[in-house]
């Protein structure tokens, strides 16, 4: 299986096939989306930074214990970084599990987990070019 | 000895790059003794330390952690990802 950092468009098609299973009752696709307008103020794109190496495990390792969840079969998380265009996704998580709720709130476990656990910090990009980051006084911290 | 640290997020811009060297004055530095040099030497970084996870390799140190001479030091701040 791929990485779960990614440069790039991400392709939702790879993560569906990669689950692909016969016990399934759900599929819960969630994607992070970057806003065209945030706060009121125009965003041309985000840019990502990452810890690479950190950032592979701790996703694998919030996969893994999204997998022993009752009911969740299979889930599978990657996170763009680099220039993302507003309207484009950043993050997909994909959950496959026997019933809805359970996939549901596993979909919904692992993008929490991902904001606040993995080592990734962005910044606006203004349609001018002007920057603004995200990390200072918004984000969590790991220590 | 001195020690490579990387930077990011915004303290990248605040460290004036990705990578900056600082000098720990003891032989056998701890996680805490780096946070000392840092905010010695990159006075810009210090009032963002307390909140600032220090990283060897892929781990996460706390305060009374050994550095390794040969890992790959980080400073990373709140993330911000999604």
């Amino acid at each position: 299986m791929g990485n779960r950092i990614q440069e790039g468009p991400l392709s939702l098609e790879t993560l569906v096939q990669e689950t692909e299973g016969v016990d399934d009752g759900a599929l819960v696709v969630f994607s992070g989306n970057v806003r065209a307008v945030d706060g009121g103020v125009e965003v041309a794109a985000l840019d990502y930074d990452v810890h690479r190496p950190m950032a592979e495990q701790v996703i694998r390792r919030i996969e893994d214990e999204i997998v022993k969840l009752d009911g969740v079969l299979s889930c599978r998380i990657v996170h763009r970084i680099g220039y993302v265009p507003a309207g484009e996704s950043s993050v997909y998580i994909v959950v496959r599990g026997r019933h809805r709720p359970e996939a549901f709130e596993a979909a919904r476990e692992g993008i929490e987990r991902v904001k606040r656990e993995v080592p990734i910090w962005k910044e606006d990009v203004h349609p001018d070019g002007s920057r603004r980051p995200r990390s200072s006084g918004s984000g969590t911290p790991l220590v | 000895m001195k020690v490579e640290v990387y930077f990011y997020g915004n303290l990248i811009h605040l460290a004036g790059g990705r990578v900056r060297t600082v000098r720990v004055e003891e032989s056998a530095p701890r996680v805490s003794d780096l946070r000392a040099a840092i905010a010695r030497e990159i006075p810009e970084i210090a009032p963002h330390l307390r909140q600032a996870a220090v990283g060897m390799g892929t781990e996460l140190l706390s305060d009374d952690a050994l550095l390794r001479p040969d890992a790959e030091i980080s400073l990373l701040p709140p993330v911000s990802g999604g």
